[in-house]
C-alpha cells in the first residue's frame, strides 16, 4: 500500500478504502526507525505497537461503517510545551523533566475529537527560549536537509518531524517566530494564526501576549485543515475568539517591505522573495513596495516584552506543587531558589534576569513601558500598510539554516536571527511561511505572507494559490 | 549608553528573580546582559510622546466566562504530580514544604 505524503491524499485514501490508518502509521514508524537517530525530533515517542493498535481500531470501526471524522487515523506530533494528558510535557526544561500532564490542552482535545493519533512529543528550546532548538535540556535536533545544521526553533522538533516525513502534521507554538522560522529552515509550511484564534490553554506559558499555537505541514492546504480543527473560542483562554470567514480578493494587492530585504537579510533569501513576488503577479496579484519604518525597533521591543512576561510566567516554578524540587532545603526560600537555579538552563536564567531587570523599580519605565509604547507604533505601522495592501510578502529568516554551534555562544547573535519574525508577533497578525526554493547549499528558503488580524482564511487562500 | 552593570547589580537582580548564580555564572551573565541592554538602548531614540503602551493586541477586550463552578482536576490527580505529597488519612491531602516561619515567628 503506497502511503501518500499529504493529509489531503491520506483522507481521500481512507475514505476510498484504498488506504488504512495502520498503513499510514506503519510508514511513519518505519521512517522514524530509519532517520530519528540522526534527526532527533522527538523527546517522547508513543510505542509503535500502541499507536498501531489505535490505528487498527479506527480502521475496524471505519470498515464497519461507523461514521468517523474524515481525519480519524491521521498521525500527528505535538511540541513538548503543549499538554497531552498522561504524556510528559517538558517544554525542553530540566524543570519539567518528569512532569506528566494530567490534562489535555484545548487544541489537543480538539485533535483527539477529530480522531487524530498523537505519536509523540517534539523537541524545543527550553520554554521556547531560542531560535535553533539547541537550548533544549535534552539535546539538539538536526535539520533533515543537513544533519550538521540547526532545524531552527523553537518548534525545531515539530518542523524537522514533518520535513523528515515522520508525520504529515505537527503542532508547534510561535511566540516570536517559533513556528514560522523552523518551517522556513526545514522547507515546510508553518502558520502563525491571528493571536487569539487558537486557545493557549495547555500551552506552557512563555510570553502570554504573543504565545500562539500553530500548525506545521507539508502543504498550505494541510496546514489550513489543521488550523480549522484547533481554532475557536475557549472558556479556558480569555484571549481566545471566534473569527468570521474571510476570502482572498480575486486580485489581491501584495506589498514587498523594503526594510525586510535589506541586510541582515542575505541575497539568496531576498532573491527568493522577489521571485515569489513575480509569481504572485502571474496569479493575478498587483505588486507594490511599502515601508515599515518601525521594523528596526521590533527586535529590541520584542525581547524586552517577551523577557518581562517570561520572568513573570516562570515565577510559578517554585518546586512546591510540581516540577523539580531541590533536595534537603533548609528553608522555603532556600528550596525555591535552589530548585530554580538547579533546573533552569542558562538561556532561561538570562531571560528571567533580563525580564526582572527591565521590569524592576527604576527601570520599568525606561525599558518595559517604553517597549510597550513602541509596540503600539509597530502595530500602527502594520495597520497603515494594510490600508494599501492585502498581504505583505517578506522573508521570515534572514538566512537559511546555520551550522550547529555557530550562534550558541553569542546570545545577541541568536536573538538577531528573529529580526524578521518578531514584528508580526508584536502586532498579533497572522503569517504563513511557504517553501520557496533552495540556496546554493541546497538548503530550503521560505517566504512569509502576512495579513491583517482575523484575515487568516484569506491569507491561506492566497498562499495556496502562490504555492501552486 | 546604559549604565554599566556591576557584579552587585547582577546579584541583586538574581535575588529578585529567586536565582542563585554560581560565581562562575556571574561574569558571563553580566557581559551578556550588558550586550543585550546596549542593543535595547536604540528604543530610547524613538519618539513615543502621547503614545499609549500596547500591552496586549486585544487591548483590554477579553472573553470572560460566567463566574460559575465547573469541572476541575481531581485533588488526587494534582497530588500525584506534586514533589512531596502527604496523604495521611487523618488530614486532607497537603504538600510538604520546608519550614515557612522562622523561630521568631516572622516569615
Amino acid at each position: 500500500m503506497q502511503v501518500p505524503t499529504t493529509v489531503r491524499e491520506m483522507i481521500a485514501g481512507l475514505a476510498a478504502r484504498t488506504l488504512t490508518s495502520e498503513a499510514i502509521l506503519a510508514n511513519c514508524y518505519d521512517t522514524i526507525a530509519q532517520r530519528e537517530n540522526v534527526v532527533k525530533a522527538f523527546l517522547s515517542l508513543v510505542p509503535r505497537e500502541q499507536a498501531l493498535a489505535q490505528a487498527r481500531e479506527i480502521d475496524r470501526r471505519r470498515a464497519a461503517g461507523e461514521k468517523l471524522p474524515p481525519t480519524a487515523g491521521i498521525p500527528i506530533a505535538i511540541k513538548d510545551n503543549i499538554a497531552v494528558a498522561n504524556m510528559r510535557a517538558t517544554a525542553g526544561s530540566k524543570m519539567l523533566a518528569d512532569y506528566v500532564s494530567p490534562f489535555h490542552a484545548t487544541a489537543v482535545e480538539k485533535l483527539l475529537t477529530a480522531g487524530l493519533i498523537v505519536i509523540g512529543k517534539t523537541n524545543t528550546d527550553e520554554y521556547g527560549f531560542g531560535s535553533s532548538t539547541e537550548n533544549s535540556a535534552f539535546g539538539h535536533t538536526t535539520n533533515p536537509h543537513d544533519p550538521t545544521r540547526v532545524p531552527g526553533g523553537t518548534s525545531g522538533g515539530s518542523a524537522a518531524a514533518v520535513a523528515a516525513g515522520f508525520v504529515p502534521w505537527a503542532l508547534g507554538s510561535d511566540t516570536g517566530g517559533s513556528v514560522r522560522q523552523p518551517a522556513s529552515l526545514c522547507g515546510v509550511v508553518g502558520l502563525r494564526p491571528t493571536y487569539g484564534r487558537v486557545s493557549r490553554y495547555g500551552l506552557i506559558a512563555y510570553a502570554s501576549s504573543m504565545d500562539t499555537i500553530g500548525p506545521i505541514a507539508t502543504t498550505v492546504e494541510d496546514a489550513a485543515m489543521l488550523l480549522n480543527i484547533i481554532e475557536g473560542r475557549d472558556d479556558n483562554d480569555m484571549t481566545s475568539r471566534d473569527f468570521a470567514q474571510t476570502q482572498s480578493p480575486a486580485q489581491p494587492r501584495i506589498a514587498i517591505v523594503s526594510e525586510y530585504l535589506a541586510p541582515p537579510c542575505n541575497v539568496e533569501v531576498a532573491a527568493a522573495v522577489r521571485s515569489a513576488a513575480d509569481t504572485a503577479r502571474t496569479v493575478g496579484a498587483s505588486l507594490t513596495e511599502t515601508s515599515l519604518a518601525t521594523t528596526q525597533h521590533a527586535l529590541a521591543t520584542y525581547y524586552i516584552i517577551a523577557c518581562v512576561e517570561a520572568a513573570s510566567n516562570l515565577g510559578r516554578y517554585d518546586g512546591v506543587r510540581y516540577g523539580h524540587r531541590a533536595k534537603d532545603a533548609t528553608s522555603i526560600d532556600d528550596m525555591i531558589t535552589r530548585s530554580r537555579s538547579e533546573a533552569f538552563g542558562s538561556e532561561a536564567k538570562r531571560r528571567i534576569m533580563l525580564g526582572t531587570y527591565a521590569a524592576s523599580a527604576g527601570y520599568s519605565d525606561q525599558y518595559y513601558r517604553k517597549a510597550c509604547e513602541v509596540r503600539r507604533l509597530i502595530k500602527q505601522d502594520f495597520d497603515r500598510a494594510f490600508e494599501h495592501a492585502d498581504f505583505l510578502l517578506t522573508p521570515v529568516s534572514p538566512s537559511t539554516a546555520w551550522k550547529i554551534g555557530e550562534k550558541s555562544t553569542d546570545p545577541l547573535a541568536m536573538y538577531l536571527a528573529d529580526v524578521l519574525s518578531v514584528p508580526a508577533s508584536l502586532a498579533g497578525v497572522p503569517a504563513i511561511v511557504i517553501p520557496w526554493g533552495k540556496d546554493a547549499n541546497g538548503l530550503p528558503i521560505g517566504v512569509q505572507l502576512t495579513a491583517q488580524s482575523g484575515n487568516d482564511d484569506a491569507l491561506i487562500a492566497f498562499a495556496r494559490k502562490l504555492a501552486q | 549608553m546604559p549604565r554599566e552593570l556591576s557584579t552587585a547589580d547582577i546579584r541583586k537582580v538574581a535575588s529578585l528573580a529567586r536565582l542563585a548564580l554560581r560565581d562562575d555564572e556571574i561574569e558571563p551573565m553580566r557581559a551578556s546582559l550588558g550586550a543585550v541592554l546596549t542593543y535595547m538602548e536604540r528604543l530610547q531614540s524613538v519618539d513615543t510622546t502621547d503614545v499609549e503602551p500596547l500591552y496586549n493586541v486585544n487591548d483590554g477586550a477579553a472573553n470572560l466566562r460566567g463566574d460559575e463552578p465547573g469541572p476541575a482536576l481531581a485533588t488526587q490527580t494534582l497530588m500525584s504530580i506534586a514533589p512531596a505529597p502527604h496523604e495521611a488519612s487523618t488530614h486532607p491531602p497537603f504538600i510538604r514544604v520546608p519550614k515557612v516561619l522562622d523561630e521568631s515567628g516572622g516569615a
